[in-house]
C-alpha cells in the first residue's frame, strides 16, 4: 500500500528524472535515452522495435530494445499501477464482507480459493473499467515522459504541431485519440459481460 | 452428536467488548431438530458461525468447547476445520440472493462443493449427474436448465433450494440453518420447511434452525432454546415451550403473536428495547423489560437452572429441581 | 452474517437537541475518528503545515525567492560538502535559494489545487445532480459532452488550450476546470441515479416536496461523502498537473517560483547539481502523498461510518 501511495503521489516526470539519475548515471545499468542503441537497430518491419527484433530473430536487438523500455515504462506505469492497486483493494475490501464469501468458506474451500476464485471475480468488475480508461490514456501518449527519455512519440508530435499551428496533424491525432478511447471502452464493455453475467451487450 | 459447552464469542470493537455469545450450552442428538429463537441481535447467527469457526473480525471465540462426534471443533486449526465445513456440517443462510455468488451459475456452485470434499475421485461427468440428482432432490424441475442458470435468474424460493442443495451435497450430519425462511413469503416458507423436514427424515440430518418466528419453531422443531442478549434463557421440548412458557421473555414472545379472530385486544408487545450488548447491566439482562422483575434479579449473575426433566430456565422466579 | 445492534443509551431521550448541537457533535466525532486513523492524521497534519507555511511565506522563507546571487550559483544543500547554512537546501542555477522558492512555490501549487477542485467540484456536482435526477435530454447532452472531454489525454488538452489563451494563473485555473468538472459530474450523476431509486426519495416526493428541495436536502447529504473523497484526491492530481505544465514552461511563468519549472530548470544540471531538480520534486511528493493519505483516511472514516449510521 505504501508503494501504491508513493506511485500516485510522485509526478511521473519527476520519477523519470530520478530514475535516470539513479540508474543510468550512478549505477550505469540501464540505458536512458532513446528506444534502442544505434548499432542494434533492427530491420524495419512494423516499426515497433521489440516486435521487429523478434520477427527478424535479432536477439541482441531484442535485449537492447527491452532494456530501453524499462525506465520509461516504470515512470509511466508507477502512477497507473498505484491507481489500480487502490481501486482493487477497496473493491476487495467490500467484496470480502459479502455473504457469498462466507458461504464459500462454509463450503470448506481453502482461503486461497475463496479469495482468488470467488472474491476476485467480483472485485475485478469496477477495476476493469478503470483499467480500460487507463489503457486509453496510456496509448494517448505522455508528452513529458517522451521528452525526458527521448522517444519520438505521439505526445511530442501533437504538442509540437500545436505550437507550430500545424492543424491537420492536430486533427489527425485527435481522431486517433478518440478512436483509442472508443476501442478501450468497447473492450472494457465486452470484458464486463464476461465477468458479470447480469450484463449483456 | 453435538454438544456445545459454555461457548463464548466476543467482538472486540473500539466501543467496548460485545459479548455476542455468552456461555451458551446446547445438546443435539442424531437426527434431532433444535430451534434457536430470539430477536435480532441476540447472538443466534454468531452462535452458528462460532460452531464452524467462521466468526468475522473483530470477533473471536474466547471460551468453551464444541464437541462434534467426539472431537472438539474449537481446537481444530483452520485446515482441519475445512474437512468439517460443507462436508459434515453445512450451513444455510438467510438471504439467498446475496449468499449465492452472482458471477457463477448455480450448477457450478453446487459442483464446487462436491469437488472440494470428494477429493476429485469422481469424474467430471459423474459430478454433473450428481448435481442433477441433487437439484431434483430439492424439488426443482428440469435440472439441465437450472444447472446453467445464474442466481439472478431464479426466484427466491428456487435460490433457497439451491442453497439447500449446496448444503446437502456431501450428505452432512448437521445442517445449521440461519433464518432460511425469513426472506421468503409464507407459501414458499412452508415448502422449504417441508423440504427440510424430508431431509431430516430421509437422511437423518440433525438441524439447528435459527429463527425469530415462533410459528416456524412450533411446526418444525423438536427441541427449542430461547436466547436473549447472548445467553440462553430457556430450553425445553417444543410442546412445553409453546404451551407452558416459563421465562417472562418466552411468555412475551408467545403473547405478541397476533391471533386471527381476536379483534378486541391490542397487539401485545414487550416494552423497551434490546439492550446494548457492549454495556450489559449486572444480573438479568431482561430486567428492565420484565413485568415480574424483583430487586434481587439485578444483584448477581443468574444461572441456568434445571426445573424439570429436559427443561432449563434462567430466571429467579423458578426454583431449581 | 452477524448483525450487531448497538444502540445509544436512553439517557438522551428527554433532551431536545437543536440542529447546531447535532452538527457540532458529529464534527467532534469525526475529528476523534480522524485522530484514531494514524496515517490520515499524519496526512492532515502535513497538509495543514504546508498550507500554514504557504500563507506565512513572507515570514518563514529565509531569503527572497527572486533574488539572484551569481556568487552562490549551484551551491549544494547543507549536508553536502560545499554547502552553507544560509542556503539550507542549496541554490539553483542563478543562485536563488531553493528553500525559499519551495515555500513560495507551495503557494502556487496549493492555490491551484484547491481553487480548481472547489470550482469544478461545485459546478460538476451541480450539473451532475440535476442530470442524474431529471435525466432526459439535458442529461444525454451533458453526458455525451462529458465523454467527449474525457477522451483526450489531460495534459495534451491543457497544452492545447494553453497555446490558444496563453499562460497565466487565471487562464490556468480556467483551463484546468474546463476538463475537471467531468469527474464530479460523473460521480454525482451516478450516485444520484442510484439514490433516486431508494425509498426515502419516494417518501419525500409523496410528502409533496419540490424536486430541488429533494436534491439538496435529502439526497445531497447522502452522497457528499464520496464527493468529498473524490475532491481530496483530485487536489493532489491537480497539483501534479500544474507542476507538469510549469515543467513544460506553460502555466505559471518564471520568475514566479513554481515547483514544476524548478524541476525543469534543474534538468540541465542533473549530473552535477542533482538537488536543483530533486528537492522540489521531493516537496511535491510529500505534499501530494499527504493529501492522498488524508483522502484515503477520509474514505475509510466516512464510508463505514455511514453504513453504521
Amino acid at each position: 500500500m505504501a508503494f501504491a501511495f508513493l506511485g500516485i503521489s510522485a509526478p511521473a516526470f519527476w520519477l523519470g528524472i530520478i530514475l535516470i539519475i539513479v540508474f543510468a548515471v550512478n549505477l550505469n545499468i540501464l540505458p536512458v535515452y532513446g528506444r534502442v542503441a544505434f548499432a542494434y537497430k533492427p530491420i524495419h518491419i512494423t516499426g515497433m522495435y521489440v516486435l521487429d527484433s523478434i520477427l527478424s530473430r535479432n536477439w541482441p536487438a531484442l535485449k537492447d530494445s527491452l532494456l530501453h523500455l524499462i525506465l520509461p515504462s516504470i515512470s509511466l506505469g508507477a502512477a497507473q499501477a498505484a491507481v489500480i492497486t487502490r481501486i482493487l483493494r477497496s473493491s476487495m475490501l467490500e467484496v470480502l464482507r459479502a455473504d457469498y464469501v462466507t458461504l464459500a468458506r462454509t463450503k470448506g474451500l481453502s482461503e486461497y480459493v475463496v479469495i482468488t476464485k470467488h472474491a476476485l471475480r467480483n472485485a475485478l468488475i469496477p477495476t476493469v473499467t478503470v483499467i480500460g480508461l487507463q489503457i486509453g490514456m496510456l496509448l494517448g501518449g505522455n508528452m513529458i515522459i517522451e521528452t525526458i527519455f527521448g522517444w519520438p512519440g505521439l505526445g511530442r508530435l501533437v504538442v509540437t504541431s500545436i505550437f507550430n499551428r500545424d492543424f491537420p496533424v492536430v486533427q489527425g491525432s485527435v481522431m486517433f485519440y478518440a478512436l483509442i478511447y472508443v476501442a478501450a471502452n468497447l473492450t472494457v464493455d465486452i470484458l464486463y459481460t464476461y465477468l458479470n453475467p447480469r450484463t449483456t451487450i | 452428536m453435538l454438544k456445545i459447552h459454555n461457548l463464548c464469542t466476543n467482538f472486540f470493537t473500539y466501543r467496548g467488548t460485545v459479548k455476542a455469545v455468552d456461555g451458551i450450552s446446547l445438546e443435539l442428538k442424531e437426527g434431532e431438530v433444535l430451534g434457536l429463537v430470539g430477536e435480532s441481535g441476540c447472538g443466534k447467527s454468531v452462535t452458528l458461525l462460532s460452531i464452524l469457526g467462521l466468526v468475522p473480525y473483530p470477533g473471536k471465540t474466547t471460551d468453551g468447547e464444541v464437541w462434534f462426534k467426539g472431537e472438539n471443533l474449537l481446537e481444530k486449526s483452520s485446515t482441519e476445520m475445512r474437512y468439517f465445513r460443507g462436508n459434515k456440517i453445512s450451513m444455510i443462510f438467510q438471504d439467498p440472493m446475496t449468499t449465492l455468488n452472482p458471477v457463477f451459475h448455480v450448477g457450478e456452485q453446487i459442483r464446487e462443493s462436491l469437488k472440494v470434499h470428494k477429493h476429485g475421485r469422481i469424474s467430471k461427468r459423474n459430478k454433473k449427474e450428481k448435481v442433477f440428482q441433487l437439484i431434483k432432490d430439492v424439488g426443482l424441475p428440469s435440472p439441465e436448465q437450472i444447472y446453467s442458470q445464474y442466481p439472478y435468474q431464479l426466484s427466491g424460493g428456487m435460490q433457497q433450494r439451491i442453497l439447500i442443495a449446496i448444503a446437502l451435497s456431501c450428505k452432512p450430519n448437521l445442517i445449521l440453518a440461519d433464518e432460511p425462511t425469513t426472506a421468503l413469503d409464507v407459501t414458499i416458507q412452508a415448502q422449504i420447511l417441508d423440504l427440510l423436514r424430508k431431509i431430516n427424515k430421509d437422511i437423518g440430518t440433525g438441524i439447528i434452525l435459527v429463527t425469530h418466528d415462533l410459528g416456524v419453531v412450533a411446526e418444525f422443531c423438536q427441541k427449542v432454546a430461547v436466547m436473549y442478549a447472548g445467553k440462553i434463557v430457556e430450553t425445553g421440548l417444543v410442546d412445553q415451550i409453546v404451551y407452558e412458557p416459563k421465562h417472562p421473555y418466552t411468555e412475551g414472545l408467545l403473547k405478541s403473536i397476533p391471533k386471527i379472530g381476536n379483534k378486541k385486544n391490542k397487539i401485545h408487545s414487550i416494552p423497551g428495547d434490546v439492550p446494548d450488548l457492549a454495556t450489559l447491566p449486572k444480573g438479568c439482562a431482561f430486567y428492565p423489560r420484565c413485568s415480574q422483575h424483583m430487586p434481587k434479579c439485578q444483584k448477581n449473575e443468574i444461572p441456568l437452572q434445571k426445573i424439570e426433566k429436559g427443561r432449563q430456565v434462567r430466571c429467579l422466579l423458578f426454583k431449581e429441581l | 452474517m452477524a448483525k450487531l445492534y448497538i444502540t445509544k443509551r436512553n439517557s438522551y431521550k428527554n433532551i431536545k437537541y437543536s440542529k447546531g448541537k447535532i452538527y457540532w457533535k458529529r464534527v467532534k466525532q469525526f475529528i476523534k475518528e480522524l485522530i484514531r486513523c494514524r496515517t490520515a492524521f499524519l496526512g492532515a497534519i502535513i497538509v495543514l503545515s504546508f498550507i500554514l507555511i504557504a500563507i506565512l511565506a513572507p515570514f518563514v522563507a529565509p531569503h527572497d525567492p527572486l533574488k539572484a546571487s551569481i556568487v552562490n550559483r549551484l551551491r549544494p544543500p547543507f549536508w553536502i560538502e560545499g554547502g552553507s547554512s544560509t542556503y539550507l537546501l542549496g541554490a539553483d542555477e542563478i543562485g536563488r535559494d531553493i528553500l525559499s522558492r519551495i515555500i513560495y512555490g507551495a503557494r502556487v501549487s496549493i492555490l491551484v489545487g484547491l481553487v480548481t477542485v472547489a470550482i469544478s467540484g461545485f459546478l460538476g456536482t451541480l450539473l451532475g445532480s440535476f442530470a442524474g435526477y431529471f435525466r432526459g435530454r439535458f442529461d444525454a447532452i451533458l453526458s455525451r459532452f462529458a465523454d467527449l472531454l474525457l477522451s483526450f489525454p489531460y495534459l495534451i488538452f491543457a497544452i492545447f488550450l494553453m497555446s490558444i489563451v496563453g499562460p497565466g494563473f487565471f487562464n490556468l485555473i480556467v483551463i484546468l476546470c474546463f476538463k475537471s468538472w467531468v469527474n464530479f459530474f460523473r460521480l454525482s450523476r451516478g450516485e444520484m441515479i442510484s439514490e433516486k431509486t431508494k425509498e426515502y426519495v419516494e417518501a419525500a416526493q409523496a410528502l409533496g416536496e419540490s424536486d430541488i428541495k429533494i436534491i439538496f436536502k435529502e439526497i445531497l447529504p447522502n452522497i457528499i461523502h464520496s464527493l468529498l473523497v473524490l475532491a481530496t484526491l483530485r487536489v493532489g492530481f491537480f497539483i501534479i498537473l500544474e507542476a507538469s505544465l510549469s515543467f513544460l514552461g506553460l502555466g505559471i511563468q518564471p520568475p514566479t517560483p513554481a515547483w514544476g519549472s524548478m524541476i525543469n530548470s534543474g534538468r540541465a544540471y542533473m549530473l552535477s547539481a542533482w538537488w536543483v531538480s530533486t528537492i522540489p520534486g521531493i516537496a511535491l511528493l510529500i505534499l501530494v502523498l499527504s493529501i492522498n493519505l488524508l483522502g484515503e483516511g477520509l474514505r475509510d472514516i466516512l464510508d463505514p461510518r455511514l453504513k453504521l449510521e
